[in-house]
Formats: C-alpha cells, structure tokens, sequence
C-alpha cells in the first residue's frame, strides 16, 4: 500500500515538475499595450489608419528616440525580458539600439524603453519614411530557459527622411531624388 | 474589430488623437528641395507672344543649322530661318541671354541641338565652389545648406573647382544662385537683381525673355542637359518669361524650372527622359503650360507644385482665379502624367495623360510645400487613360536604375520611379480639399478610375492636432465618362471610383460608367453634391493604409525597393465588365451617387453617422 502511495506521489510529482518544466519551456506570452510616449525628438503625433495606429515623430539626425511602452504576461510564470536579440527587423532611418531589462510578473505588466538611433536619411529620399513596427526581444523564464519572443510595438513609429536642410550629411548625389 | 464597436470608438477617436498629439514648435519647412520659397504678390500677368519680328532680339545658331534650314521645306518657316541665320551672332543661349540690355527680348534659337558646353562643365569661379563655407549670402535658415562635402564623390579634376574643400550643395539663396547660376542650371534666367530687399518680383533687364525655337517643330531645336546640371533650364523670379517650340531633355531634376515666378508661358515645349520631372513649377502665379509634350520622366511629366494659393481661405469650390492653367498638353510614359504636392488654383483642361504608371496626382503627403494642404485644383475635359505601366517592374527591378544615371536610357524610355504611387490609377487625390475632376474621359485604368484618400497632417510634418483631419473635404467628382473614349468606346476601368470614406463634402455624380453604374467601393455611399456631400468622420471603416506602407519606398534599396505589403507597385488586372452589353451613355440621367443610404452598415449606424457628421461639420468650420 505504502509502496503505492509512494509511487503516486512521485508520478504526481514528477507531473508537476513536468508540467512546470513544461510551462516554463513554452514561449513566454508576452503583448504589448500602452501607454506610450517619446523623448528625444522635436515633435510626434499619434493617428489611425484602418487597423493600423501610427506614432509619427520627427526625425533628429544622429538622435536618440527613446520610446516607452508596456509589456504584458499572460503566461504563468515570471518572464525576465533581458534586452533586443542580435537580429532586429530590417529598417532604414533607424537602427534598434537598446531595450531596458526588467521583470513582467505573471499576469501583470511593466515599463519598457526602447531606444532607436535615427540615422541614414543621407541615402533615402526625402519623399520615403520608415517604419519599426516590431522588435525581437529575449527573454529569460523561471531563471533558466531563454527565448526570442518578437514583439509588435503597441504603435507603428514611423518617420520621414528630412529635406537636405535637416539632414546635414546628405549630399547632392548622396541619396536618390525625391 | 467589430463594426459596431469600430463605429462607437470612432465617436471617440478624434478626442484620443488629440489627446494623444503632442505638439511642438513648429519648425518652418516650407519648399521642396530648394531654398524656401515664397508666393509672389500676384501683382505680375501672363505675357503674350512677341513674334519673330521683335526688334529687341538675339538669333543663336550652332553648326548645324544652316544644314538643317536647307533641308526645309519651301514657305515662311525657311524663308524665316534664313532671313534670321543672317542675323546669328551668338553660339549659345546663355550668351544671347547675358547680352540682353532690354526687357521684352526675344531669343530665337535656329534648328540645331544646344549643349550648351560652355555652361556645362564644372570650371567654376573659387566662391561658387565654396558656397558651403564662403558663401556671403548663405539662406536665412543657414542650416538649409548642411555639410554637403561628399567624400563618395569628390569633384570631377577640372577647372578651378578640382579643390578637396570644394563645397557643392543644391540649397542655395536666391543671390548666391544668381551670383554662381550654372552651379545647378544649363541655362538660367534670374530676373530680381535687387535680392537684398523684400520684394522677389522681377525688376531686371530680364524680365519678359522670350526664348523662342524657330524650327518647323518642337524637336527641331534641343536643349540637351546630358545630366550635366541639375536642371536644364531655370526660371528664377523671372516674371513675363516665355519659352516656345523647343525640347529639353535629360536633367537629373527638371528639364524646365520655373520657380518664383509671376507670370510665364511655356508653349510647345517638349520635354523628355529627366531622372524626375518633364516641367516643374513651383510658387509661381500667372502662368500658362500649353501644348507641350512630356514623356520618359521618372517622376512626372507637368508639375505644378505649391501653385500660388490665391483661394487658401476660399470655402468654395468656385475660385476666384487660378494661379496656373495647363491646357492642350500630353503627358505619358512618365511616372505620373501630372502631380502637384500643394498643387493649389490649378486647372488642367484638354490634355491627355496616358500610359503612365498613374495619370493625375495631387497631395498633401510631403512636407515642405508653401501652401499645404492642397487645395482648388480643377481637371476637367481631359483624357486620362492607360495608366497601367508599371515602371517599378520594367525598369527598378530588372536593375536599370541601378545603373549610373546617363546609362540608364531614359532618353530611349527607361523611366525610374521616384515615388511610389497605384499603378494603373488615373486620377489621385491624396489629401486635397476643393477640387474638381469634371468632364474628364477616364478610361482603360486598370486599378483606379478616381482615387481619393485622406492625409493625417501628421506626415507633413504638421502636429497641430486641430488639423489632423484637415484633407479630403469638399472634392467634387462629376459629369466624367467613366470607362469610355471620347469616341465612346468602352475600356473599362478597375473600379470607378476608390475612396476610404473619409472627409466632408465629398461627392462623386453624373459620372457615366462603362459598368452600368458607376462601380466603387463605398461603405455608405456620400451624399449629392448638392446636399452636401459625404458626412462621415475619419474612424469609420478606412479601407486601407497602403500609402503608408508604400511611403517607405526606396528605388536603391534592394528590400524597399518594394516595401513588404505594399500593393501599389504590383499589376493591376485588366479589368473586365460587370454588366453585360455596356456602351457608351446616351443622356445624363443616370447618377452613380445620388447620396440614397445603401446597405446593412449605414442601416445599423446611420443615427450616429448623422450625429458624428454633424459634429464633424462644426469642426470643420472652426477650424475654417
């Protein structure tokens, strides 16, 4: 009898561990929500678009965007977000530099700030924009299994490529007319 | 989202948008690439022809000419040559232009091509090649110039100009293009020699030029720029200017500039294979673009951007003039046949634009335009049809516009988009306000016949959140021939009309359509003309964001040279009929919009739409 007891014990236990091994091991389900908000530019503007939310700044040469957001876990778990992976989605005026490090508790949110290096507008047109409407974020659950999670931004950013006066590197043959 | 809720939010949305627009100081970007530029005061007039018996005037001749006079045939137009060609004492335009002594000279220009290699090459003096550093009479903006030293490409090794400081940028001040004018122009005509003072009108010897070719045909005189400066010909604050029966061609930015101007006439121009635009004119009033020819332009044919914005404060649709008429001209085998950021009072009239990848183009989607957001251009009694090439296909995927920009054969039809735009569109309206398209024959568009969209001010850099929705109000659309020829064959188009529901005041009637009824892709169809139009609020359904999507277009970059998603560039099916036995309309009876609420959606929501519509209407008008 005790022999039985024991060996339920141990199936259950071993289920648990499974299970939470398993929990742990899923991707970590993460979303992103407001509120937002923006530094390091002049000017942004908010707007819709069919489905679509648009965050529009300004683009500052050789600036820094830094932009805040929220990070929800619906998972069960802890989930440490440990910053950008090494592969960001291609975009041209900026260049994905940083996202902060923190802890989003299970079934709660928290804070994040996303940097972006504005550059490049001497090789786009002034007529062209760019968007980054997603990044790659890795994240670390139950303090042992890493993932990538990608993450649609709460907002499109989006900027234009500035005409030649605020874009003081472009020259007249350095980007394609427009 | 479901609609119901969609539609609730939307009583909601503006308030979010406001709220969450953050304003700042508005900076003033107000041209194109350019140095800012301003309206004339409108005080100028369209000159008339002066004819070839002007006794202020210079004949110019090259080589060739006498040759070519000899080939003609008998009658007045030889017997004009010859008598002129004995009268020939300059070799190039730009010397006769600097002759002048008088205003209202005439300039003929003999049969011949006109290279102008005085003017084209670099040698240049040693402040005109220092503009960036030495220029004494930099912009206002100072900044506007920048940094333009470019380490990828260093200065060609001749002349004076073969400095490793050299300096070469493209925004200069009015007296610093006056003072170097063949930094960026072949031949340049600069007409206010008083730049220090506050007036841009023209007060020189210049003022009324007229630069006249005298061949049997446009193409018998030929301006060729061979991608040497920037523009072939520029018009600068040149008020009474006239140009008639020549060819342009081959400029990285405009073959015919005008710029600033009060009063011009370009007749019988053609034209041909510029990396952007056949004629551009910008800020200017009084003018006349007139059976011209304009084709294998990378952007468009006819440009008349910021056009004066004599009715910005109109809250008509009747003008009380219009700054530019363009009448009796072709337009095709560009990327647009005619487009116009701020393309304000124009009207457009008997001309045909056709197989371009769109026909018509006018909007509020870029910053830097004098004059935004656009308003009270007219279109009517045009051909606007077969507007179905698509040149991203031919010529930027197969790696053409790859090449350098003299190898890409624009002059043998290579056309390199600039911009994107819906290929096989014929009449665009991005974000515009009080425009007419009327009596146009719009047909054998494979997309579009009309499409009309609004611009979120945000894009042009305008952050006010009072004037978020500022476009798309009060355009007319009406009395076309949708899907027929003037003969009254049927070619049909894509759909009629596309428009995303937004903006007031809009509405599309008597519109014939090779359909049956006119097809188009209406939630919940606008009201007549005369009730008023459409009602609807930005935040019902808006159909699509491709604008957006295409905006990140980029003809050198191997991803954007197609932006993930945008549809724009892809090839539009041809279209076939949805009514059987279409022909071409016998009367004017049948509507395509008679503003009677169709369909499940308006049934469920028309109260609110009413109520938000009414809502819209008092903004509107504050915001007048």
């Amino acid at each position: 009898m005790l022999r039985k007891v024991l060996l339920v014990a141990v199936l259950l236990a071993l289920l648990t561990v499974g299970g939470g091994v398993a929990v742990a091991r899923g991707t970590p389900s993460l979303a992103t929500e407001g509120p937002t908000s923006v530094t390091g530019t002049e000017a942004s503007g908010v707007f819709e678009v069919a489905d679509r939310t648009i965050r529009q700044v300004r683009y500052d040469d050789d600036g820094t965007l830094r932009y805040t957001f929220r990070i929800s876990n619906d998972g069960r778990l802890p989930v440490r977000v440990l910053g950008l992976d090494e592969e960001q989605p291609e975009t041209r005026l900026f260049t994905i530099t940083s996202l902060t490090t923190a802890t989003v508790p299970a079934g709660g949110s928290e804070d994040f700030t996303l940097e972006l290096h504005m550059a490049g507008c001497e090789t786009l047109s002034s007529r062209a924009g760019s968007f980054v409407t997603t990044i790659s974020a890795r994240t670390e659950t139950a303090g042992m299994f890493e993932d990538t999670v990608d993450l649609d931004l709460p907002e499109e950013i989006h900027t234009g490529s500035p005409r030649e006066a605020f874009c003081p590197n472009s020259t007249a043959t350095s980007r394609p007319p427009g | 989202m479901p609609r119901r809720i969609r539609l609730v939010l939307a009583l909601f949305i503006p308030a979010l948008l406001a709220a969450g627009l953050v304003t700042a100081t508005a900076t003033s970007a107000r041209a194109h690439e350019e140095r800012p530029a301003e309206f004339p005061d409108g005080k100028g007039k369209r000159p008339t022809f002066l004819g070839y018996d002007n006794p202020k005037s210079r004949v110019v001749c090259r080589p060739e000419s006498r040759a070519r006079i000899a080939k003609m045939p008998a009658g007045s137009t030889k017997r004009l040559n010859e008598r002129l060609l004995s009268r020939c004492r300059f070799g190039s335009i730009q010397d006769a232009i600097d002759s002048i002594q008088k205003r209202k000279t005439s300039i003929y220009v003999l049969p011949g091509v006109y290279e102008e290699r005085k003017y084209a090459g670099n040698e240049r003096t040693r402040y005109c090649s220092h503009l960036g550093t030495a220029s004494d009479k930099p912009l206002a903006s100072s900044e506007y110039i920048g940094s333009i030293s470019s380490p990828e490409a260093p200065p060609e090794p001749d002349g004076i100009a073969a400095r490793a400081d050299e300096t070469n940028p493209i925004g200069l001040s009015y007296a610093d293009q006056r003072k170097c004018p063949h930094n960026l122009n072949l031949i340049a005509i600069f007409g206010d020699r008083t730049p220090g003072n506050d007036s841009i009108r023209c007060d020189s010897r210049f003022c009324g030029t007229q630069i006249v070719g005298t061949g049997r045909k446009m193409t018998d005189v030929v301006v060729d720029n061979r991608f040497k400066k920037l523009n072939a010909i520029r018009l600068d604050r040149a008020g009474g200017s006239y140009l008639r029966n020549m060819t342009f061609q081959q400029a990285e930015f405009n073959s015919v500039y005008v710029l600033e101007t009060d009063g011009f006439v370009l007749d019988q121009l053609t034209t041909r294979g510029n990396d952007e635009y056949g004629i551009l004119a910008f800020a200017s009033d009084h003018g006349l673009i007139q059976r011209t020819n304009n084709y294998y332009n990378g952007d468009s044919g006819i440009y008349p951007g910021s056009g004066s914005d004599l009715n910005a404060n109109n809250t008509s649709l009747k003008v009380t003039r219009y700054a530019i008429v363009i009448r009796n001209n072709r337009s095709h085998h560009n990327t647009l046949g005619y487009s116009g950021t701020a393309g304000n009072s124009i009207h457009a009239h008997h001309n045909k634009f056709f197989k371009n990848a769109t026909g018509i183009a006018t909007d509020s989607l870029f910053p830097g335009h004098p004059g935004l957001p656009q308003d009270h251009a007219r279109w009517s009694y045009n051909e606007v049809y077969s507007n179905n090439v698509n040149y991203y296909a031919k010529f930027v995927d197969t790696g053409i516009c790859d090449r350098p920009m003299p190898k890409r054969g624009y002059i043998r039809g290579a056309v390199c988009p600039v911009v994107p735009t819906p290929v096989g569109t014929g009449v665009l309206i991005a974000g515009g306000n009080y425009n007419r398209t009327d009596h146009n024959w719009i047909y054998d568009n494979w997309r579009y016949g009309t499409m009309q969209f609004w611009v979120p001010a945000p894009l042009r850099d305008e952050l006010d959140p009072a004037k978020l929705f500022d476009t798309s109000h009060h355009n007319h659309t009406t009395d076309n021939r949708m899907g027929f020829t003037p003969e009254g064959k049927v070619r049909h188009n894509g759909l009629d009309h596309w428009w995303d529901d937004q903006g007031l005041g809009n509405c599309w009637e008597r519109n014939k359509s090779s359909h049956g009824k006119a097809t188009d892709n209406f939630v919940v169809p606008p009201g007549s003309c005369k009730s008023g139009g459409s009602i609807l609020l930005p935040g019902l359904p808006v159909k699509d964001a491709d604008f957006l999507t295409c905006s990140e277009y980029d003809r050198a970059d191997p991803i954007f040279r197609h932006p993930p998603l945008c549809s724009w560039l892809n090839n539009p099916s041809r279209p076939k009929a949805t009514v059987a036995g279409s022909a071409a309309p016998a009367s004017d009876a049948d509507s395509d919009s008679d503003g009677a609420p169709a369909g499940p959606l308006l049934a469920l929501t028309g109260g609110l739409v009413v109520a938000v519509g009414l809502g819209r209407r008092r903004w509107s008008t504050g915001a007048a």
